[in-house]
């Protein structure tokens, strides 16, 4: 990891793409548990901790809603039989995976603070 | 500064380890990529095409499934038909398929743990799977053939389990285990659970409460031996060829005072503690008794297409998913049938075949007896006639599951030359059923899916000895007929088996079963018609007892289809599906005119009495669910018939622990003013018949009011009456359910929905045109698919609900089949 990586600060916009990326593949390849390191990855990248929540839990959120419209793509009907069935449950699916990823986020974005406050001193 | 964020840090990792530790059940749960919840939707449906390689497979198998689901199953030989019949019916309903033989072989409690472990240890004691194993032992030795077939669906079942042990059905992942392999005694005990869910009353033990609180005179005339207006199968006429010298005699004699072991034995409050345990079990198993069915064969001469229509619509309990499969089997240049089965059974069981069809209803007869013992101290030995016998101890292990595992109890069940024993407190039975031991239905089955004639149809119906089924029968060369076929047995000295026998004394003893032949049939009758509706097959010349009348249902369902097969000259399949849906009460059309008369000389009339008694006066006496006046007559019914038997009850000790008399009763005790009842024993007036309807109607609308508000016009029949239809994990997963609908109907209509939630009914409804067999027409309450996410899951249930239908269609090659929705190619091979 290089010193300016460590450094900069970079956009929310950034750090919202690097989560919805890492948080699909994560998911793809692992389990709900990687969802803490999507968002934590995310959260490093911007110092503000509201940054690095909203980075987290958007991410993530949008990142499981690409996983539905993934599955959608393949098997289509017995989606929207679940979405109109039971709406909360996928409801309540993003909002866990989000909630993973905000608190990834905000441990990022800590993480990221305690590095460069260190360094600065 | 930095220990702020530090302490952060800390704060925020306890709250994500806090929060891991606490839901992980419910994140793996609804992970969208390997929680059960989202990857069932990957299984939902099955692909467009689909190539699968089994090692148990001789040559391939295509599986076409038409629109609804269906598969159609075009197989090279029998044993490669039954192996993918296996298959097939596992990628649709596995969980279902392991919930019911968990359930029927006391295992249940090993998945859902202690709520169930009572009725785990019913079915252990019953013996289901002990019976099944006998068969499978039976048919191993003597039927090769047919034993390989079994074997085969088995096959079938375990290699798609092998295959998708990673992405087995949702239920299982919710419950959390995997399924064992198949074995065939799981498919013949869920067989022989079938039987005893139709046969496996306690009646007898009721009656005996019955008996000691009433005294046996009031107990012959509130559940007599015979209907008190009977309407037969048969008509009595026609089976006066039955007749034979050997007279019916009463059980009543039986003395239970003889012997003060044996009184103990008798103990009433053990008994009722049988009865509520059998209820639970009941409840769980969907076994009500409500349950019956009709059927009705009419031939050539009285149809629109010049050959007979079957029509056929059995009232099961109405689960999620249904309980019965439906599927199309053809082996080229053989087996060509298509019908339903229950999910685990590797044959039809109702249904047709290129050259005939069948139906079935539920005979009811009394199949099934209780003996009392006197026991030696240790109760190892029991008294029979003359000497000690030793009973037969067989252990069984309950797995139940606990919060840290699980836990082994082990149960003796001792077994006398009668059966199985059952004990609550003093009260101790052996249970002789004909479903114990080895029965052969499955092979009565193969035969009727293969038979060609009626000949060869009844040769098999030899071997369909339990649950005892009135069988409408059709063929394409315009033949019609009704048998019966099970074995009914006869008691030494061809007494009643309506009580439990001293089975010390020697009593009750099963001598044969009646010959096949005396069984009352009829063959292409002179009437062109056969209606069955669980109505007694044949009265008073039949010289066997077959159960009293609280084994057959009411006279209503027959005779209202019989009134309206007799209503048109030609009969066309429109017509056998307007029947199908009938909503008329019979009963409701005797007992209406007495409320009117009762009130028709009154002049101060309570203005809601008055509107009450319009709406029974505009009334035809259908129960549709938009019409008051069905609420209204159901209500008063309830309190008429509790009024005129609860006092009577309640004097005796026994109200809310016996059934009151059934409606049929009460019509006949209405109609003759039969007095003795009506009167109220805790009032020093003495009650009319007229007082009674009376008080009942006021307490019936006084009642609606405070339940349903004083606007009468919004109390119709659908606001209180519906159908429900639950799965079993539905109670904690409510969308696994198909829910609840208004509904018509009524326990006595045709169509019947008993009850005011009646979770039973038709569950299977099928015409069969023997003039062109692709123009039949069939229809299930929900759907083919055991997967919530399918929309074969209640695709069917809209129809159902409406008494519309799907066409049975059949194609005998995959080159005819016309409605393809997904292909499943079963290939041959090495894995």
């Amino acid at each position: 990891m290089s010193h300016d990586f460590i450094k900069k600060d970079y956009s929310f916009p950034i750090s919202l793409l690097v989560v919805i990326i890492l948080g699909f593949v994560f998911e793809y390849v692992f389990h709900w548990l990687s969802m803490i390191i999507a968002g934590f990855i995310g959260g490093f990248l911007v110092r503000k901790l509201v940054k690095g929540f909203v980075a987290g839990f958007l991410g993530v959120f949008i990142a499981w809603s690409l996983f539905f419209l993934y599955y959608y793509v393949r098997v289509g009907q017995p989606v929207v039989i679940t979405f109109h069935l039971i709406p909360e449950l996928a409801f309540l699916s993003l909002i866990f995976g989000a909630i993973l990823g905000a608190l990834g986020g905000i441990m990022g974005s800590l993480v990221k603070s305690i590095i460069t406050l260190k360094q600065s001193k | 500064m930095v220990k702020k964020q530090i302490v952060g840090l800390i704060v925020t990792g306890l709250i994500t380890a806090t929060l891991i530790f606490s839901l992980s059940t419910y994140l793996a749960l609804l992970d969208p990529a390997t929680g059960p919840m989202w990857t069932s939707l990957l299984t939902a449906e099955h692909p467009k095409r689909l190539e699968v390689v089994l090692p148990g497979l001789s040559n391939e198998v295509l599986v076409y499934r038409d629109s609804w689901g269906v598969p159609h199953i075009y197989a090279k030989s029998e044993a490669d038909l039954f192996y993918a019949f296996g298959y097939v019916q596992a990628q649709d309903r596995l969980w279902q398929m392991d919930f019911m033989r968990r359930l029927c072989e006391g295992k249940l409690s090993e998945v859902v743990g202690e709520p169930v472990y009572e009725m785990d240890v019913f079915y252990r004691i019953i013996g289901l799977h002990r019976a099944a194993e006998e068969t499978w032992n039976y048919l191993k030795q003597n039927d090769p053939e047919l034993a390989d077939l079994v074997q085969a669906f088995t096959d079938g079942v375990n290699a798609y389990i092998e295959q998708n042990m990673d992405n087995l059905p949702l239920e299982f992942k919710l419950l959390g285990y995997k399924p064992e392999p198949w074995t065939p005694v799981d498919s013949l005990t869920i067989g022989k659970f079938i039987g005893w869910g139709l046969t496996g009353t306690f009646w007898d033990l009721e009656r005996k409460i019955l008996v000691d609180a009433l005294g046996s005179e009031a107990v012959d005339e509130l559940f007599p031996l015979y209907e008190y207006e009977m309407f037969t199968i048969i008509p009595e006429n026609y089976t006066e060829y039955l007749k034979d010298p050997l007279p019916i005699k009463s059980q009543i004699g039986t003395k239970f005072e003889s012997n003060k072991d044996i009184q103990q034995a008798m103990f009433i409050d053990g008994i009722l503690k049988i009865l509520r345990w059998k209820e639970e079990v009941d409840k769980w198993s969907g076994f009500f008794e409500s349950i019956g069915s009709n059927n009705w064969v009419v031939d050539g001469n009285l149809t629109t297409t010049g050959k007979p229509i079957l029509c056929n619509d059995p009232h099961l309990e109405l689960t999620v998913p249904p309980v019965w499969y439906e599927a199309h089997l053809i082996v080229e240049n053989g087996f060509n049938v298509r019908g339903v089965t229950f999910p685990g059974i590797p044959v039809i069981v109702i249904g047709h075949n290129a050259y005939l069809g069948w139906g079935m209803t539920n005979v009811g007869a009394d199949v099934i007896d209780f003996y009392y013992y006197v026991w030696n101290e240790d109760e190892t030995k029991y008294w029979y006639v003359d000497h000690w016998e030793d009973v037969e101890q067989v252990e069984e292990n309950i797995k139940i599951k606990t919060d840290d595992g699980f836990e082994t109890r082990t149960l003796i069940v001792n077994i006398t030359r009668h059966g199985p024993v059952i004990q609550r407190d003093n009260a101790k039975f052996a249970i002789r059923w004909t479903g114990h031991g080895v029965t052969l239905e499955v092979k009565a089955l193969y035969l009727y899916n293969k038979a060609t004639n009626l000949s060869e149809f009844l040769e098999g119906m030899r071997f369909f000895h339990v649950p005892g089924q009135n069988i409408v029968y059709a063929d394409i060369y315009g033949h019609i007929a009704y048998y019966p076929g099970a074995r009914y047995p006869i008691r030494e000295n061809n007494v009643t088996g309506m009580l439990p026998f001293n089975g010390s004394a020697g009593e009750g003893e099963w001598v044969g079963f009646v010959p096949f032949e005396k069984i009352p049939h009829v063959i292409d009758p002179p009437w062109h018609y056969i209606v069955t509706a669980n109505n007694r097959p044949a009265g008073k010349s039949f010289p066997y007892y077959w159960g009293d009348s609280e084994y057959f249902s009411p006279r209503y369902r027959a005779l209202r289809i019989t009134m309206l097969i007799n209503s048109t000259d030609k009969l066309s399949i429109e017509d056998m599906m307007r029947i199908q849906g009938d909503d008329y009460s019979i009963p409701a059309s005797i007992f209406v005119p007495y409320i009117q008369q009762v009130f028709e000389a009154k002049t101060d009339k309570d203005p809601y009495v008055e509107e009450a008694l319009q709406y029974l006066s505009n009334w035809n006496y259908s129960m549709k669910k938009d019409l008051v006046a069905p609420t209204i007559y159901l209500k008063w019914l309830e309190i008429y018939r509790n009024k005129t038997f609860g006092d009577e009850y309640a004097k005796a000790g026994i109200y809310g622990k016996a059934k009151l008399p059934d409606i049929p009763v009460l019509e006949y005790f209405t109609e003759t003013n039969y007095q003795k009842y009506f009167d109220n024993k805790y009032t020093a007036k003495v009650e009319s018949r007229d007082d009674i309807i009376k008080e009942s109607f006021i307490e019936a609308i006084q009642s609606l009011k405070e339940e349903l508000g004083d606007d009468m016009s919004k109390w119709t029949y659908g606001s209180v009456h519906v159908r429900e239809f639950n799965h079993p994990l539905g109670v904690v997963l409510s969308w696994l359910n198909y829910g609840s609908f208004p509904d018509h109907g009524s326990r006595f209509t045709v169509d019947p929905a008993g009850g005011y939630t009646s979770t039973s009914g038709a569950s299977w409804r099928e015409i069969i045109n023997f003039a062109n067999l692709s123009d039949s027409y069939c229809v299930i309450p929900g759907g083919q698919s055991g997967n919530r996410f399918s929309h074969h899951y209640d695709d069917q249930l809209p129809l159902w609900l409406e008494t519309k239908y799907k066409l049975m269609t059949f194609p005998s090659s995959p080159e005819e089949q016309e409605d393809v929705e997904s292909i499943l190619v079963l290939k041959p091979g090495e894995e």
